[in-house]
Formats: structure tokens, sequence, C-alpha cells
């Protein structure tokens, strides 16, 4: 921006009056409370909760143990898993709505965010009739005669991924969607005219087109899911506890606040380098300065 | 070459092409030129495969390729914005129809070498599209669509979008490389300057049909209808009747005066209501009335426009109509036209056929 | 050719019937929960997932839930302040990245991602440590704190996008004609900014009703917003009520987008649309406003309680008689209870401790002595109940109820009669056993069966009790407390670990159930209500319990949770039926092989350990 537009938007005050409410209220409900978190991971065990009084690492110890660190492994591989079927059943609905006359683009777009017009603990609660011993999926195939007895499928690690890519689908389709809408089509028609087949033109120029939205998605997807607690607690058993539901239980029932904030801290250390891998690949809008910059 | 039989476009009730007949010979340089929504784009995707006839064939080379999706044809495009894949270097988009035919490796690599030096770009492989200016990024789109060698080359406004200098300079060169490639090209434009300067052939497309259909020196000399008198340069109008017809005369009543014309529409007839048009630039103006072999109506110099290249007068006649006049510099005596001074009683002249007479 | 993809499309990418079915598959997952929520709602029957015939009558019993309608007009308050006051600083935050050049400028905007991205737990947390350490009471204000944080960001996010394609000139213009910095907010930028400060708002309001997790942690029992309701219901049962909140949310969702929609189509009715909608909108915070200073004015008394563990009846009765309302909070765990009232300032009055709890709860000092003085129906507790172990002066706690865990089994599919806990180790039936998801109780049988007494804490007899549980995991399909009875009618399981109590709930109306305090023996509960030393309200407190004691009201609480009571003369009260039934109260219990459970100190940390690990695995 040209140095002589700043001196006509306004000054200090102004900058002041616009900036500090935000980041005084920023400062004081997250950054503080997480460092809190933080110092509060290295306190002994106990059901008082102070800070700075003789430091221990034996949380982080107790983290690292293979129990712990599985947990954490097993969180990332839900996560993982959770996310890539995600991507794998969004994906061609983006490619289809974008690729749909307007009319039924709105359409599509409708249905893909009208489960968020619901409580997500109703819609996995859905999902407890849908999947239960006598539910749905199960009196469906007991009527096709495909199984006799009824599949456990409900608090198995299998809901537990059903939920989450139940959970995440209206999130990774739109960042998608936006991506190929954006696209130029005669970038499309351009592969096609240079002989390009219809796979050949989707794998060199539709994939990529899609790849920021893609990142966003991802990101949006893998990120809260690594976290979750909810979706562990209603439709899955006890092997699937996450890291969530183990800093929730420490919180809870297992009165050990100071080993739930060692685990919570490293989450949060986990999921900041994700976050700031994101700020600084993910979005559409700093990679093209990146590229404008090069 | 190309054939088109009575092919036509409509989206719902609007109609975008009406039916309409061409054919391209090869090696042509053939120019649609037309106003915005008037069809040609979609002439020209129709040709390319990219939206469907309604109705009708298109044949290339005597074979039927309506039904040909776009990667099957023989027939390459340039986009209007060029449509460079952004997320490619330019070796990669000049490659990419090679590689998508799974050309082998060093084949291609050679062809790209030599499509870029054909456009002047040589040296520039390992740029990204959005480091390059738009007069680059337009020869990064030839060079990706001409290593294909295509029997048809269709560029869609392919100027539009530079600035007026290198829009020019492209010109030359896209007329050069056709002529080196001999690779029939179909260009589609709404500038005018550009058909009349590279086209061997222009046809001049108003509502989904073709008004004009020939040569620039043609359609700039023999209009066929008013529109193309109008579209291609300007034309002053006047109401006249048809009052004589013979193989090398034709006689027009204009402005209740009598003139002998020659060039115009060929079935008119005596007593016909027609349009007579005068391109401002056969016209001069003179302070002695119009010798025999010319004609020249009478008025008073309403108005002066400086352009540079030249001068336009405009020139209120007794009856109330104003006629454009354009007047080569170097009848400029300091800043006036001859000296004339505004208000000034003068003729307006022009040599007997000069003027063109067509349907009203 | 600026079109989008979808808007020229003869070529038909990207609409290819390998696709469509896939988007269909996408879809059909998306809106299959929908329709199986709405369906259901419609459905006669209390079991969720049996279809009965169509019905209205789950819509009723939601409607005169007033329990729910508190938790929606909360959810509506919060949502509302929330959506006011983020709107307001995500859109300061927005301006400021967008129009001004500062130090710092692209850390803020960094920043501004982390409370969007980190799960939400942890940012529930460190809200929860924060007001414990600063000792802020738990309210609507903690709650709205929480919501603010993670939702303000994303405003500005939303509404940065939206100044940064406006025009600078805009802005220029108006400062051109002479107007002042604030002028130019007022009339230029702002309304520019209008369509996405809406959707902010909108955004906002809607994140607030979905948000269950950091609610969790900065709600105080007596603000329960409509998530924490529904996750309660959830976690303790399965009821049609369920489906029919979600119907209404849909229901309100769809009449709010439609009048935003309708106010912001062009046209005449739009002038006195919004005027409509805004006296509607001021209405409509007026009298929450009202309800809650009325709330807040009102007397209060808290407890944290089990679920279904008192007779709702002898709640009203106690509302009309004293004028306090009385607000329950449920857990479901013993140490889940000691979570709920030991940091900070959780606002609870009242808990239901068991000894084990009640005894760590004495040591921290977070309870206090009744005064007996105040409670003259303290007379009527059985004298043997009267000092415990846990407490033996006696004052600390009121014994209300206690029971016997044993085996409830569906003895259409297993074989009988059940007369060992080794049974809960029988392979025939992996998969579909049910253990109580309560670490004291599961330890103490492992010891107990293997010949060992917990209390000992010996670390080698807690490994080979650990070893026994480890070897009945794969045999289980959960540890649960509260749906065992669901799940049992539901064949997910067909014997489980059960307190009496519960099982007589299912075995009165399904006689196929049955259950047996095994021959081994069984652990034995006393629940007592304790009073905490943060309590808001002692004095209702006493009234409460002296109120309960009563012997018609005890021998009525009774009959309602079917759990027996130390109070010989209200047990006198009960019909026959009740008094004789051996569910309730087990014939043939030798006392001696009953265990009253009892504070295993530092050693629960170990024993913690192992739970966790048996839980995971």
């Amino acid at each position: 921006m040209p140095e002589h537009r700043q001196a006509l938007l306004g000054g200090r005050a102004e900058i002041s009056i616009l900036t500090l409410p935000p980041f005084v209220w920023l400062l004081v409900f997250f950054l503080v409370p997480v460092l809190i978190l933080a110092a509060l991971s290295f306190s002994p065990a106990g059901m008082t909760v102070e800070v700075f009084r003789t430091p221990s690492l034996e949380h982080y110890r107790q983290s690292l143990d293979p129990f712990y660190l599985g947990i954490l492994l097993r969180s990332i591989g839900y996560a993982a898993s959770a996310t890539l079927i995600t991507l794998l059943i969004a994906f061609p609905a983006a490619y289809f709505i974008a690729s749909s006359p307007p009319r039924r683009q709105v359409w599509l777009l409708f249905l893909v965010f009208l489960p968020l017009w619901t409580n997500l603990l109703v819609r996995l609660y859905s999902f407890k009739i849908i999947l239960g011993d006598n539910g749905l999926v199960n009196q469906l195939l007991q009527a096709l005669s495909i199984v006799g007895e009824p599949l456990s499928l409900i608090y198995t690690p299998l809901a537990v991924v059903v939920g989450f890519v139940y959970w995440n689908l209206p999130y990774m389709i739109p960042p998608i969607y936006a991506a190929l809408e954006r696209m130029n089509p005669s970038l499309l028609e351009a592969s096609m005219d240079l002989g390009a087949s219809r796979a050949q033109t989707f794998r060199h120029v539709i994939v990529p087109a899609s790849l920021p939205g893609v990142t966003t998605g991802v990101i949006l997807c893998f990120v809260p899911t690594l976290g979750s607690f909810i979706v562990p607690d209603i439709l899955g058993g006890p092997e699937s506890m996450m890291v969530g539901n183990v800093i929730a239980a420490q919180f809870g029932q297992g009165l050990n606040w100071p080993f739930g904030s060692a685990l919570a801290t490293l989450l949060t250390l986990l999921v900041t380098v994700g976050v700031t891998l994101y700020i600084r690949y993910g979005e559409p809008g700093s990679t093209a300065a990146r590229e404008a910059r090069a | 070459m190309l054939a088109l039989n009575a092919i036509s476009k409509r989206y719902g009730d609007v109609s975008v092409v009406e039916p309409l007949d061409l054919v391209i010979d090869e090696g042509e340089f053939f120019c649609i030129l037309g106003s915005s929504g008037c069809g040609k784009t979609t002439l020209l995707r129709m040709i390319a495969g990219f939206d469907r006839p309604t109705a009708g064939r298109i044949m290339l080379d005597g074979v039927d390729i309506t039904d040909v999706p776009p990667n099957h044809r023989d027939v390459n495009t340039v986009f209007q914005n060029y449509a460079l894949f952004p997320h490619y270097r330019v070796y990669d988009n000049v490659a990419y129809g090679l590689k998508v035919r799974k050309t082998p490796e060093a084949e291609i690599r050679d062809r790209v070498a030599a499509a870029l030096e054909l456009v002047g770009l040589s040296g520039f492989e390992r740029r990204m599209p959005a480091q390059l200016s738009g007069g680059q990024q337009q020869r990064v789109a030839l060079a990706r669509a001409l290593i294909n060698r295509p029997r048809l080359l269709l560029l869609d406004e392919p100027l539009s979008a530079l600035d007026r200098k290198t829009g020019e300079q492209m010109r030359q060169e896209l007329a050069d490389l056709q002529a080196r490639s001999g690779i029939t090209f179909v260009f589609v434009t709404h500038n005018q300057a550009e058909a009349l300067s590279m086209a061997s052939r222009v046809a001049v497309m108003n509502r989904g049909v073709f008004e004009q259909c020939s040569t620039p020196f043609e359609l700039y000399q023999r209009p066929q209808t008013r529109f193309v008198g109008d579209f291609v340069g300007s034309m002053n109008f006047f109401q006249g009747v048809v009052t004589e017809v013979s193989p090398d005369r034709l006689g027009v009543e204009v402005l209740g005066q009598s003139r002998i014309e020659r060039r115009g529409a060929s079935d008119l007839a005596p007593g016909d209501t027609v349009v007579f048009g005068l391109r401002p630039e056969q016209l001069r103006v003179s302070l002695l009335a119009p010798k025999d072999y010319e004609n020249g109506f009478f008025g008073q110099i309403e108005r002066t426009l400086f352009l540079g290249e030249a001068t336009q007068l405009s020139v209120r006649l007794k009856s109330g109509e104003r006629i454009d006049v354009k007047v080569p510099n170097y009848l400029m005596l300091e800043d006036k036209v001859m000296g004339l001074e505004q208000n000034e009683d003068v003729w307006v002249v022009w040599s007997k056929g000069s003027g063109v007479v067509l349907h009203a | 050719m600026s079109a989008q993809l979808g808007r020229r499309n003869d070529l038909g990418l990207g609409q290819g019937l390998a696709l469509k079915l896939l988007t269909a598959f996408c879809m059909l997952l998306l809106l299959a929960p929908l329709v199986v929520l709405v369906v259901y709602a419609f459905n006669d029957s209390r079991q969720v997932t049996v279809w009965q015939g169509f019905s209205l009558k789950w819509f009723a019993v939601t409607l005169q839930d007033r329990e729910i309608w508190f938790a929606f007009r909360n959810s509506l308050i919060i949502g509302g302040l929330n959506a006011v006051l983020a709107t307001i600083l995500g859109t300061m935050a927005a301006l400021a990245i967008a129009r001004h050049r500062f130090a710092g400028r692209q850390g803020f905007l960094n920043l501004l991602h982390y409370p969007v991205l980190l799960p939400e737990i942890i940012i529930g947390i460190a809200l929860l440590v924060l007001f414990v350490l600063l000792d802020v009471p738990r309210g609507f204000g903690t709650v709205v704190a929480g919501h603010v944080t993670f939702s303000f960001p994303l405003v500005a996010l939303l509404v940065l996008a939206r100044v940064g394609a406006m025009s600078r000139t805009l802005e220029e213009a108006s400062l051109d004609l002479g107007a002042s910095r604030w002028q130019t907010y007022r009339f230029v930028i702002l309304p520019a900014l209008a369509p996405a400060i809406v959707s902010g708002v909108l955004f906002c309001f809607t994140l607030s009703l979905d948000d269950f997790v950091i609610t969790l942690f900065t709600a105080s029992p007596d603000v329960t917003t409509l998530p924490l309701k529904v996750y309660s219901m959830v976690k303790f049962g399965l009821t049609p009520v369920i489906n029919v909140i979600s119907v209404l949310l849909i229901l309100f969702t769809l009449t709010v987008l439609l009048a935003i929609h309708w106010l912001q189509k062009e046209g005449p009715h739009q002038r006195w649309g919004i005027r409509l909608a805004g006296v509607m909108v001021a209405a409509l915070a007026v009298l929450m406003a009202t309800s809650i200073v009325a709330e807040r004015r009102q007397e209060t008394l808290v407890i944290a309680n089990w679920a279904d563990y008192i007779d709702p009846e002898l709640l009203r009765e106690f509302e009309s008689s004293t004028g306090v309302r009385v607000i329950m909070t449920h857990f479901s765990s013993d140490e889940e209870m000691l979570a709920k009232v030991s940091f900070g300032r959780p606002g609870i009055d009242l808990a239901m401790a068991t000894p084990v709890s009640m005894e760590i709860l004495r040591k921290s000092g977070l309870i206090v002595p009744f005064d007996g003085e105040r409670i003259p129906n303290l007379r009527y507790i059985d004298e043997d109940f009267r000092h415990l172990g846990s407490d033996p002066t006696g004052t600390y706690s009121v014994p209300y109820a206690y029971g016997l865990n044993g085996i409830l089994y569906n003895t259409r599919m297993v074989e009988g009669p059940i007369t060992s806990w080794w049974a809960m180790w029988d392979e025939r039936y992996a998969g579909r056993l049910i253990m109580l998801n309560d670490m004291m109780e599961a330890f103490w049988l492992a010891h107990h069966l293997l010949g060992y007494r917990l209390q000992d804490q010996r670390l080698d007899h807690l490994d080979e009790a650990y070893a026994l549980l480890k070897k009945q995991r794969p045999l289980l399909r959960k540890y649960e407390s509260d749906l065992v009875n669901d799940m049992l009618l539901s064949h997910e399981a067909v014997m489980a670990q059960a307190w009496n109590g519960q099982a007589h709930k299912l075995s009165s109306e399904h006689p196929e159930y049955r259950f047996v305090v095994p021959e081994e023996g069984a652990s034995l509960f006393i629940d007592s209500l304790v009073l905490l030393a943060s309590a808001p309200n002692p004095d209702a407190a006493h009234r409460f319990i002296d109120f309960l004691l009563a012997p018609e009201r005890s021998s009525q609480n009774m009959e309602a949770i079917l759990y027996p009571m130390p109070n010989a003369t209200a047990r006198a009260l009960l019909p026959p039926e009740i008094r004789d039934d051996t569910t309730i109260f087990p014939a043939g219990v030798d006392g001696k092989r009953l265990n009253i459970m009892s504070d295993p100190g530092d050693f629960r940390r170990q024993i913690q350990g192992r739970w966790e690990r048996l839980l995971a695995e």
C-alpha cells in the first residue's frame, strides 16, 4: 500500500480503540489461561489447584508412558483415518456440486448445511438409533438375511470413525466446493482441447485447483477430531478412548488436574504446530501472496 | 476443410446462433467479427467442441465431428484469458498436450523448445504463468496450442486483454506465424482493426447470423448491409429512393437531389427505399461547387474535432441533417482546416461512385 | 469467460453417473440421521429403536418439561449475549487488521486462528482453571466469556474477507466529501459490511446454541444450556424426548432463517418487517431479562445427585411449600461427583456422597457438619447408619439410601440360574456383558474373588486383580453405569453388574430379567447427603433434608427410586408388594459378605492408572 494512504486512515487512537478490546479479550480469556494450564502441568498431583510450587516433570513422564503415548497415537490415527475418509467422500460431492447448474448448487449446498441446524449431540445420538444392535442397520441387514445375529456396530472404533466422518462432512465439502467453483472453467476446456481425457483433466487440472480447499478442509477436520471427546464419548466403547477423553477424565473422575493439564499442553503443542503450518501454507490468500512475492 | 452445415445454438428460448453455413479452406486466416453477445464465441466453442450445437453438423476434412469430444478433435484453442494452468511452469503448460498423449519425453523436450522459439520465449521454460506479462502469457498460450500441430487453431479474442501497443505488435506476429505454420486459423474478435489487418476473410456476425462474409477490402469498400457499413469503419447514412438501375449506374434521390452512384446491393429496382452511405474519409470539403464527376451537399461547418492523425468536421446541411467529414492533416493551416472558420459555408464533395446504396 | 464452472457446462464435466452415485451416498450419510431423528420423534414407543406407531405424545412430554424450557431459555440468552459481544469484538479486530498497519498486525491476525482451531476441550479446561484460580463463581458470565472467546475470532475472519473485498475508494470518497472518520464508519464502512456482520451474528448465535464442551467446563449447575441438558439425557438414557428436541431445534432454525431471508428481500414489507422483528427481539430480550432477574431473586438449592435418584414429586412439593427452586445436577460416578464439587466455587449446596468420597471431602475440608438442631427428623434414621466408619461423629452426613450390586440378566438368553460372579467371565456371552463403570467396585470385586482385601493396599494383589479384570475385558460390551437397562432391553447385552434399585425398574416391567446377589457376596453402597463448605444456601439445605426425612415422604421417595432407606418408620409405611420385594430388599444376604467401600487414599492413584488402562484397552 502506498505510503500516502496511511495518513488518510485515522491515527494511533483509532488503531488502539479498534485493536485493544479484542486483543485484551484474547489475552485474558485465551493466552493467559492456556499458559496457566501449562504451568499447572508442572504441579504435583492433587485436588488443589496450585501453580508454581515445587515444579516437577512427573506428569510429562507419565504422559510419555507407552500407554498414554498409545492413546495419543491412536487419537492421531483416528483423526487421520477419519479425515481421509471424509475427504474421499466429500471430494466427489464437492466436485459434483461445483459443476452443477447454479440452481442445483444452491439446493445441494443447502442439504450439506442442513445437519448443522441441529445440535451435534442430538445427531450423534441418532447414530445410536441407527447403529445399535436393534438399530436400523441391523434391522435392515437381518431383514435381507445378510446376517443372522446382529453385528456389534455401536461402541466400536468403527462407530467412532463413522461419527467423525459425519461430523466433519459439512466442514470438508464447502472449502473444496469453493476452490473448485472459483476455478477458471476455461482451464478445463483448455485441458480437453489439448487432448487430455476426462481422467487426465481431473488429475492435472481439477485436483491441483482444489488443493487450497482440500488443505483448508483437511485442517478443519483433522484438528477438531484430534481433540474431540464427545464423539468417542457417545459412540465409542472403552477401546476407542482418545486423548480428549483422557483429559476430560483427569478433570472429572480422575481428579488429577495437573496430569490433565500436561496432556492438554502436549495436545496444544501438537495442534499449534499444525495451525502454524496452516497459517503459513494452508490459506489460499497467503499462498497467493507468497507466489506474488516470488 | 472445415464446413459448418446449418448449425445453430439455443439456450432454452434464447437463440444465440441462428442456423448458418460456412466453409473455411485450408490455410485460411478466417476472422469472425462482431460485438459482444453476437454469438461469435459460441460459434467458436461449438467448433472446439465445448458447446454442442442444437442442430446442424460440423465437418472437418469431410468427417463429421459434431459428436466428437474436444480432446479427440484435431482442433486447438487459444483462450481469451489464455487459460494457462497456474500450477504448471511454462514448460509444463506447453508440454501438456504432448504429455497427455504419452509422447516420449525426448520428443516433448525438442518440440517444446521449438514451440517456445517459434513464439520467441526461449529461456522462459522455468517461469510460472503468474510471473509473465500479458503478452508473454499470450505467446505461451499460442505455443501450447501450436505444439500439437492442429488442423485448425481457434483464437478467442486473444488480443483483447493486451495493451494497444502490444496488441498491435502481436497482430503482425500472428499473421507471420500463421503464414509460416500454414495452419488454418479461426479468429474471433470485436476489434475491426484486428480483423481487417490479419484476416484473409472476415465474417461479420450480428445477432447470431452472418451479415457478410468476404475479404477485408470488400468488407470495407462494398458493405452489403447497413450494419456492416456502420460496424466496419464508420459511415454517414441518408434516406433515399432508387430512381434508375442499369448495369453500370445506379440513380438515387437523396435529400431531394438525384445522384448517380455505382456501388450497391445488386437486387435494387427503381422506387425502392434505400439507405445511402458515405464514409467520412472519402469526403472532402470545398468552397467550390462539385464538378460533374462529383456529387456534393452544401452546408455550414458546425464543429471541428481534432483526432490526431486527422480532423473531423461536422457539417450541418441545409436540410438540417449532419454529415461527418474526415480531413487529412496535411490540409491543416495552423490549427484550422484550410483556414476555415466555424459557421463558414462549405461544400461537402465526393467522387461519384464512392457512395454505397443499401437496402433500408 | 468469467462464468463459474457450473454455469456453462456442455461438456458435462463432473456430472458422470459414478459421481452422481457418490454424491447421493454422501447426501444419504448427511441426511439419514436427521430423517431418523425426525421420524422417531413421532414414535409411540418409549424404545427409540422400535417403531410402534404414530404418536405426538412425546411432543407433549417435551413441551411440559420445565427443565428443557429453562435450558432452552438459558441457551437463547447466552447465544444472544455471545452474538452481540463476539460480533462487536470480531468486527473491530477485522477493521483494525484490514485497514491499518501497526506493529504486530500479522501476529494479531495469526493469533486469531488459534482459538478457532485449538480443540475446544483445551479452551474449556483452561478457562475452568482460570476461574478456579481467580475464585470467580461460575455462571452466565463465565459461559458467555468462553463462548465469546471461540466465536469472535471466527467473526473477525469472516468480516475480514468482506472488508478485503470492499473497495478502499468508498472510504476515500466519503472522507473526500467531508465526512469525519466516525461518520465514515457510520455511513459507509458499517453499512457496506452489514451482510457480513449479520451472518456473523447468526453464526455466533448458532455456535453458542450448539456448544457443549466449553459450556460443560464453564457453567454452574444452575446455568444448564440445551446441549448440557441433551448430553445428560443422552448419557442417562435413550428417550424420544431427544428426537423431539431436535425436531423443535430444526424448526426453530428454519423459522429464523426464513424470517431473515424474508427481511432481506426488497419490498414494501421490509420497513415494517424489520421494525416488527426488532420489537419482537427486544420483547424477547426484556422477557428473558426479567425472568432471569426473577430467578436470581428466587432462593435456589443446588444438589449434585445420581440420575433418577429422588422423587420429582417431592421436589415440586418442597418448591411450592418453601418457594425455593431446587436444581439437580447429575453425575454418573463417585469420582465425577468429587470433580464437580471439589474445585473453585461450583455453586452446589448438597451432594450425594459414598463413604469413600465423603472421607475425601471431609479430609480436604470441602464439607462442613450439619447443624443437627435444625434437622429434627434426623431421629428417624436407623441407629446402625448414624456412625459409619467414614463419619464417626455422624455430623458430616445424612444417610440417604443404600443398596447392593449383583447380577441382572436376561433369563431367556442366559442359561441360569446364575449364582456366582464368575458368570461375568463366561466366554459364551463374550461381547454381551456389562460391568458397572465404577473403578472401586471393579477392583473390590476382583480382589474379593481372588480372596484378597482391597483395604490391604498391596501392589502385588492389585496387579493380580488387574490381570483378572483384563482377562474379562474382551468379554465386555462396555463399562456402563447409566444405560444398563436400555442396553439389556435392546439385547446389546444379556447380563450386567447392576444396582438392585436399577434392576428392579427393569425386572418389575419385564419379568424375563432377574436380579441375583451372587453367593460370593456383594458390595453395599450407602449414599449420604453432605453439605459443601462453599454452599451458597446452607439454610435451604437444612430445611430440605428435614423435609425429606419425614417418614411419609421417605416412604414415598423409596417407592419412587426403589432403593431401601435407613428409615424403619418409613419402611413400615411402604405397600407390601414393595416391602417384600426380594430385589429391593434381598433376602438371605449375610452381613459378612457385604462390603462397604472405604477411601484408598494415595493407593487410589495406583488403582486409577490401571483402571484407565482397562478402559482403553
